[in-house]
């Protein structure tokens, strides 16, 4: 998206540049300088209709997000484990509790409440520093994971 | 003789400890019962409708118990630093339950059969 929106901010730039070009050029001949403007209309809007599809497909991937990688979780769960991997681990705050068991979990469970930990809808200071330093892909690696883990 | 009361007592409060237990249990699945849990949780308590939702089936009843505290506490508008979950549904039902009832239907849910398990 990021992408798509400097290819238009420079489209325009260029169609202004090429349009002010002729104008010192071509002086005060106005019926060449609509040329210039029709052609940066056009690309402005070319550029509009590929930034609005553009938008759509981000949407729709939104929705359907980062498919779990199962492999690539190894890689990741070391962070879990020294909780959710030892038998009999406890939180204490503010009342003393065993950390959740979250191997065979729902994936999408998971990956709510890593969401909801890093949107503040839920609270816990490690599980928020956690969730906010995990991508979306990796909260889908981990979340497919742990799933996966029976 | 002096062992056999030792004995008769012993079995005594296992008997009863027993019986509290299940009383516990009675009352918990009451509980979920009463708030119609499962109509979000699935009635075994590990199917929910919506992926989205949690198994809670043979979840730790300790963990279960201080989830719905803390929508107790997002509820009540406690500050993030208290360890809060803010959920309109469950704060909605978490905000009906005493201490007992808490601890009762953690206990019930805990001792269903489930799929979780503690892994790396």
């Amino acid at each position: 998206m990021k992408l798509f929106k400097t290819m238009f901010l420079n489209q325009m730039r260029n169609g202004s540049k090429g349009s002010n070009g002729s104008k010192g050029s071509n002086g005060s001949k106005g019926s060449q300088d609509y040329a210039p403007t029709v052609r940066r209309l056009i690309q402005a809007s070319a550029s509009l209709a590929l930034a609005a599809s553009c938008a759509l497909s981000s949407l729709a991937s939104a929705a359907d997000a980062p498919t779990g990688n199962l492999e690539a979780a190894k890689a990741k769960v070391s962070m879990c484990i020294g909780c959710h991997g030892i038998s009999g681990y406890r939180a204490s705050f503010p009342e003393v509790y065993s950390v959740p068991m979250i191997a065979g979990q729902n994936a999408a469970y998971l990956q709510a409440a890593l969401r909801a930990y890093a949107s503040g809808e839920r609270t816990h200071p490690t599980m928020d520093a956690i969730a906010k330093s995990l991508s979306d892909q990796d909260i889908a690696d981990l979340a497919a994971y742990y799933s996966k883990l029976k | 003789m002096k062992y056999f009361k030792i004995a008769l007592c012993g079995a005594a409060l296992f008997l009863s400890a027993g019986l509290t237990q299940a009383s516990d249990l009675a009352a918990g699945k009451a509980v979920w019962t009463k708030l119609n849990c499962a109509s979000c949780h699935g009635a075994d308590a590990k199917t929910p409708i919506l992926p989205a939702y949690p198994i809670l089936a043979g979840q730790h009843a300790d963990f279960l118990a201080h989830a719905l505290k803390a929508y107790q506490r997002g509820a009540a508008g406690a500050p993030t630093s208290a360890n809060v979950r803010k959920n309109a549904v469950m704060g909605a039902f978490a905000t009906q339950l005493s201490k007992q009832d808490v601890a009762n239907v953690s206990a019930w849910l805990a001792s269903q059969p489930g799929p979780l398990v503690v892994r790396k």
